[in-house]
């Protein structure tokens, strides 16, 4: 049973931890171009007014939304994820817990940003807290993300505080005077002594206990949100089930994209192995089944027995002048093509699980387009007699300059984060290895 | 490890260029050669008491629904015996009509009394040309009120006109309209026949705090005359007072208590387990 060496390990992220490397600020430098695309077209949005994007009177949401639901989602999902994984003490799951903890924040920090966007009165924005009402879903969720956000940050510092403790004192490689003086804040004065241990570790359990939760009920509120319209194919009691599933659905397809990225990156072969990819790809398996079932129930159901209005919206699905082939997209790449290659073990290796993992995160922002436009575009009051840019909604410019900002946001902050702590928690791990056995499985990989 | 792990990906090659290649050939745009559109062109003339304009409208078709063609120049001529003269232009707006005003023009007429106009879209490598053609004579059209026994009765006048000499309109159908707040309210059809309608008013229909009502006599789309209508002011209408009456709110207007329940004791277990969480924290850097 080969022994890892935690030195040796942490010294793996001594770029870009001491020193970002040049690979890390040429990759810095574009996704800084892409921000300042989205600042660009932020301005002209600001200056001329939502009127340069595609939402109009009747598709009064559009891609922002579809990105708000599509981050908080990813969001919710690392969350919960990091905290299932902390609670449940899987120990094969230690390599990940960082990643998930990042993406968590990350996410939860993006998506509202987009909502942000889509208000056209920003100036009267604190009217949501000086004229809330409890009985709103809107007030409910503006708490809930709140709430979620702040108990992310924490539970991601905690379970940061071992690792900047291990890095104030490293002698691995020489860290600036600022970043010792850093870590030294940062560390709370941790030195593992047992009192200590102790401490950290019931306000993790008791923050990851909290967090658990309040993320899936977050997360269903903004299902509830929609179920609780009176839209065709929205006023449905799956909305929020749906949306917890979907959410933990594209956290794990990131999980794993993550992985294959750091495991290359920093050569963590032995940490991250090819078990760990075979393990998320079922979990991957499962939740495409469980989208699959989802979305023919939601199919099924509307289709059955149909009103005018509901068979006008459900028609777009089948239509490819519509939005057939969306649907088409959203069904090979979050269900077929998961379901074929992660259920054939001929099919499955590490590359094709990230792969497919790929065309989950693809397929499931497209699910996210076809639950916010197709019915927006459908109202019970037919449309008639107005601009056709009314009735049919297309993203401007300006929409898809500012979500691929949103996306370069989140690789520049998981950057920065990369910066102060290492991707693996490696002191967590080097501390399980002193107290128990048998080690877990990732020491016996080479 | 390292090598097992290349023949797995080796082996899956196979699977993965497979997908690539579906998903490649799935996104193969059709490439087709455009050729302009075919434009569909509508005319018309509207007369009001103070204006007299043409209204034009372009549509296309594309994909079984018509499309309103904007931005677009449309020239107006006025037709003559020996060359026609270009009255002016316009460029077509959202909803795909352009007006020209033609109370600043004289207009020639036939023999007949009749104008013929005709609109022009002289096409680009996107849509083709078209045209449509219009005659229309030009009426008096008025509209009286009086009481007669009591009884509120609206007259319509229609009269043609040949240079200075006026003859009665012999038959055409007219509607009789209030005006409403975003529409008009039609409320009688008739025809009017030997230059004159009349109309026994009703009694029962709101107006405004004064009981003024708008009153719209209006010869629709007529083959000789277009549009025409008129209109008058007269308190015939029912006074209706807008004295607004504060409603409470549909829905919940206070929220009901297992809401609040529920909402309070999930926000302070929350935010009690944060907190708790938070008192280890300082407990760590005491010790």
């Amino acid at each position: 049973m080969a022994e890892i060496n935690y030195d040796k390990l942490l010294a793996k992220f001594e770029h870009p931890i001491r020193k970002p490397s040049r690979s890390w600020w040429i990759l810095m430098a574009i996704m800084l171009l892409f921000l300042l695309i989205g600042v660009f077209a932020l301005i002209q949005q600001i200056v001329h007014g939502h009127i340069v994007t595609g939402m109009r009177d009747h598709v009064v949401w559009g891609v922002f939304i579809v990105n708000f639901i599509y981050f908080l989602g990813i969001g919710y999902a690392g969350a919960i994820l990091a905290c299932v994984f902390h609670l449940t003490r899987l120990r094969w799951t230690k390599p990940l817990h960082r990643i998930a903890e990042l993406f968590a924040i990350i996410g939860s920090c993006i998506g509202p940003i987009f909502i942000f966007l889509c208000i056209g009165r920003l100036d009267k924005i604190h009217y949501i807290f000086t004229y809330a009402r409890i009985q709103s879903p809107i007030t409910w969720d503006v708490i809930a993300i709140v709430t979620c956000l702040i108990l992310d940050f924490t539970y991601l510092y905690i379970a940061h505080i071992r690792d900047f403790a291990k890095l104030r004192d490293t002698k691995v490689f020489k860290l600036p005077a600022w970043k010792k003086k850093l870590y030294t804040k940062l560390s709370l004065g941790y030195d593992g002594r047992p009192e200590q241990i102790k401490k950290l570790n019931r306000a993790q359990n008791i923050l990851a206990a909290t967090i658990i939760p309040t993320a899936i009920f977050a997360y269903s509120l903004l299902g509830y949100l929609f179920g609780m319209s009176l839209r065709p194919g929205w006023h449905s009691t799956l909305f929020a089930p749906e949306f917890v599933l979907v959410s933990l659905y594209s956290g794990i397809a990131l999980l794993i994209v993550l992985m294959w990225v750091y495991r290359r990156r920093y050569q963590l072969v032995n940490i991250i192995t090819d078990q760990h990819f075979y393990y998320s790809g079922y979990a991957l398996f499962l939740l495409s089944a469980g989208f699959g079932y989802f979305t023919f129930s939601e199919y099924i159901t509307e289709w059955y027995n149909v009103s005018v209005t509901h068979g006008k919206w459900i028609s777009k699905f089948f239509d490819f002048s519509e939005y057939g082939g969306m649907s088409l997209i959203t069904i090979l790449f979050a269900i077929a093509i998961p379901l074929i290659v992660l259920l054939i073990p001929k099919f499955r290796s590490p590359d094709s699980i990230t792969f497919v993992s790929v065309l989950v995160l693809i397929g499931l922002w497209f699910k996210r387009y076809l639950i916010i436009v197709p019915t927006l575009e459908t109202p019970y009051f037919p449309i008639q007699e107005i601009r056709p840019e009314y009735v049919h909604y297309q993203a401007t410019w300006i929409e898809w300059a500012l979500t691929l900002a949103g996306i370069a946001l989140g690789v520049i902050l998981l950057m920065i984060f990369n910066t102060l702590a290492p991707v693996v928690p490696v002191a967590e791990m080097e501390h399980e290895d002193e107290i128990t056995v048998p080690k877990p499985f990732y020491h016996s990989i080479k | 490890m390292v090598g097992n792990y290349q023949n797995l990906f080796i082996k899956n090659t196979i699977a993965i260029r497979l997908v690539i290649l579906f998903l490649v050939l799935s996104f193969i745009p059709v490439f087709g050669q455009d050729e302009p559109l075919r434009v569909f062109m509508y005319l018309n003339y509207y007369q009001t008491d103070d204006d007299q304009y043409l209204e034009t409208e372009l549509k296309y078709r594309q994909e079984g629904n018509f499309i309103q063609l904007e931005g677009v120049k449309v020239d107006f001529y006025l037709e003559k015996d020996s060359s026609d003269i270009k009255l002016g232009s316009g460029v077509t707006e959202l909803n795909g009509k352009t007006r020209l005003h033609l109370k600043d023009y004289t207009i020639q007429k036939d023999s007949s009394g009749f104008a013929h106009y005709y609109s022009q879209f002289n096409g680009s490598d996107a849509y083709k040309k078209a045209q449509k053609s219009l005659s229309i004579k030009e009426i008096d059209f008025s509209l009286e009120s009086e009481i007669v026994d009591s009884i509120p009765t609206l007259t319509v006048k229609g009269y043609e006109k040949s240079g200075t000499d006026k003859s009665p309109i012999e038959d055409a159908d007219l509607q009789i309209f209030v005006k409403r707040l975003y529409s008009d309210l039609p409320i009688h059809s008739g025809s009017i026949e030997d230059g004159l309608f009349s109309y026994e008013f009703p009694k029962d229909i709101p107006g405004d705090a004064s009981g003024d009502l708008w009153i719209i006599a209006r010869i629709t789309d007529h083959d000789d005359y277009g549009t025409v209508e008129t209109r008058e002011k007269i308190r015939w209408g029912q006074p209706v007072s807008f004295v607004l009456e504060q409603k409470p709110r549909a829905l919940w207007s206070r929220a009901p208590l297992w809401i609040l329940i529920g909402f309070w004791v999930a926000f302070i277990l929350v935010w009690y387990h944060y907190f708790f969480a938070i008192s280890k924290l300082f407990g760590i850097k005491k010790l």
